[in-house]
């Protein structure tokens, strides 16, 4: 992106970044989850320019029978739906992500989570990130 | 006969003493060939860890030349080296630092045709580049001499590394590719227009040196770290190879960059700084750098919109300021793009061809590049 945009990548106090963690909806309801959401590797362009999100997500997929936990295919959609503020073909491939966004859930690499077939529980952190080119 | 010789025996003791490390493990070191690509601020520290450490023969390919700018992060080169290529440079500061190491200089950009005979019979790649094409070029080349890829890359205040390729307990470790299959955007951005910190870079590099010389002494693992200044390191164990990736036999994608910057088809009429000179007082001159670089210094009475700005509402420019405007910013690229947006939606614009750089270069001598 041209300069003049954040890249995200800048320094951020660790002090304001963990207290004012920028919420994108208001209180969590019952039968909802909060999810904590990074981008990294300049992901946070495609996302209002926010690095951080907080969404509150129902626990359970709307309208599922039998009622189905919620999952990473549901929140990859949520964020499609709700949170992306660039074309949804620079996120996202089908149900998922585009070749090339790593996902981290809880630190580890969603590749042994399972996925989109994740079940989400609250409280989880979910990290979107690409690679870096500077040196 | 002794393997090292009595000043080796001193100056690597404090590494040696380690239980993980010992007499075999300074001789693994001491044997070893690594190439390291890229002398800048990741391939400094790299190199001079390396060569502090001991590795036997260190190849160093960088085509590039020390410029000022470098000197705050890229801790190898000395002010008295401006100018000079960076690989000999760098060369030339490991012999002071330790004559046990064979420092092997390569002033030649590394590329499709040269990539093979250039690193082959190395025993490790080290990849300190900062260019994506040049990444996965490196990544496809140590894939094919069959060794491990230290591939690290810091911007701004954010850095990640990792080891990629090669074999451990048994199992291939997936490839830059197969972790990183595509390019989104561009990567984060280049250094010389972001912005990086010193120590970034150089906490980046030291990770790097760290996870090379693991390799080398038989205890390498498989972790990608990600730092951020300000917030706790990130280390997730790196998946293994992708049965689809070009390292198992499958295709090679080609890698494109920058599909994210906005393009647009209108003429923006261009002009020189000594043009603008001679009709400065009778425009307006709009600067679109970020607040940041404006302070640093900019044109008396410019005023200071940032791209994202202007791109963000161009109808409200020609509100703003509805007679004659001329776009300005560092290099020309951003305030051009600007021009365009406000052109279309009405504007009358003119674009500093060559921005502040060539101002300082055609006008104002006294005005600083930064
Ligand atoms: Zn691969």
């Amino acid at each position: 992106m041209e300069a003049g945009t954040s890249n995200g990548l800048g320094y951020t106090d660790p002090a304001s970044s963990t207290a004012a963690m920028p919420s994108s909806v208001k209180g969590k309801e019952r039968g909802e989850i909060e999810i904590k959401i990074e981008f990294g590797g300049g992901l946070h362009l495609l996302f209002s320019q926010q690095a951080r999100h907080v969404v509150h997500v129902p626990a359970h997929v709307p309208d599922s029978s039998p009622s189905k936990p919620v999952d990473m295919r549901y929140l990859v959609k949520y964020l499609k739906s709700d949170l992306l503020s660039e074309r949804i073909e620079m996120f996202g491939e089908g149900d998922g992500v585009r070749p090339g966004i790593l996902v981290l859930i809880n630190d580890a690499d969603w590749e042994l989570e399972g996925e989109l077939d994740y079940e989400l529980k609250d409280g989880d952190e979910v990290v979107f990130i690409s690679t870096l080119h500077g040196g | 006969m002794r393997p090292l010789s009595l000043d080796e025996y001193k100056r690597y003791g404090r590494q040696m003493i380690q239980s993980e490390w010992g007499l075999p493990g300074q001789l693994k070191l001491k044997r070893a060939t690594v190439a390291v690509v890229g002398a800048g601020g990741l391939g400094c520290p790299v190199l001079q860890y390396l060569a502090g450490a001991g590795v036997g023969t260190i190849r160093i390919v960088d085509h590039d030349e020390v410029d000022v700018s470098n000197l705050h992060r890229q801790v190898l080169h000395t002010t008295d080296r401006v100018g000079r290529n960076k690989a000999e440079s760098a060369a030339m500061a490991i012999e002071a630092l330790n004559p046990h190491v064979k420092a092997v200089s390569i002033p030649k950009a590394v590329h499709n045709n040269n990539a093979i005979e250039l690193l082959s019979g190395i025993d490790i790649l080290i990849d300190c580049t900062d260019r994506p094409e040049t990444r996965y070029l490196l990544s496809d080349t140590a894939v094919r001499l069959d060794i491990p890829l230290v591939s690290g890359a810091a911007i701004a205040s954010s850095g990640q590394w990792a080891v990629y390729g090669g074999v451990m307990n048994g199992k291939r470790r997936a490839c830059y590719r197969c972790m990183w299959p595509a390019v989104i955007g561009d990567g984060g951005g280049r250094c010389s227009d972001v912005g990086v910190w010193g120590p970034v870079t150089g906490m980046v590099g030291c990770g790097m040196a760290g996870e090379a010389i693991k390799e080398i002494l038989g205890h390498g693992d498989g972790y990608m770290h990600m730092m951020r200044l300000g917030t706790p390191l990130r280390s997730i164990k790196l998946r293994s190879q992708r049965p689809t990736c070009s390292c198992a036999g499958g295709e090679a994608p080609e890698i494109r960059v920058g599909e994210c910057s906005t393009k647009t088809t209108t003429a923006v009429e261009r002009v020189s700084p000594k043009e603008l000179h001679a009709i400065q007082d009778s425009v307006t001159i709009v600067d679109t750098r970020p607040p940041t670089e404006f302070g640093i210094c900019a044109l008396e009475s410019s005023h200071n919109v940032p791209l994202a700005d202007i791109l963000a509402h161009p109808d409200e420019m020609t509100r703003r300021y509805p007679g004659q405007i001329v776009f300005v910013c560092r290099q020309g690229n951003d305030s051009l793009l600007a021009a365009e947006k406000v052109q279309e939606a009405g504007g009358t614009v003119k674009d500093l061809r060559g921005g502040l750089v060539a101002w300082s270069r055609d006008v104002d001598p006294e005005f600083p590049v930064y």
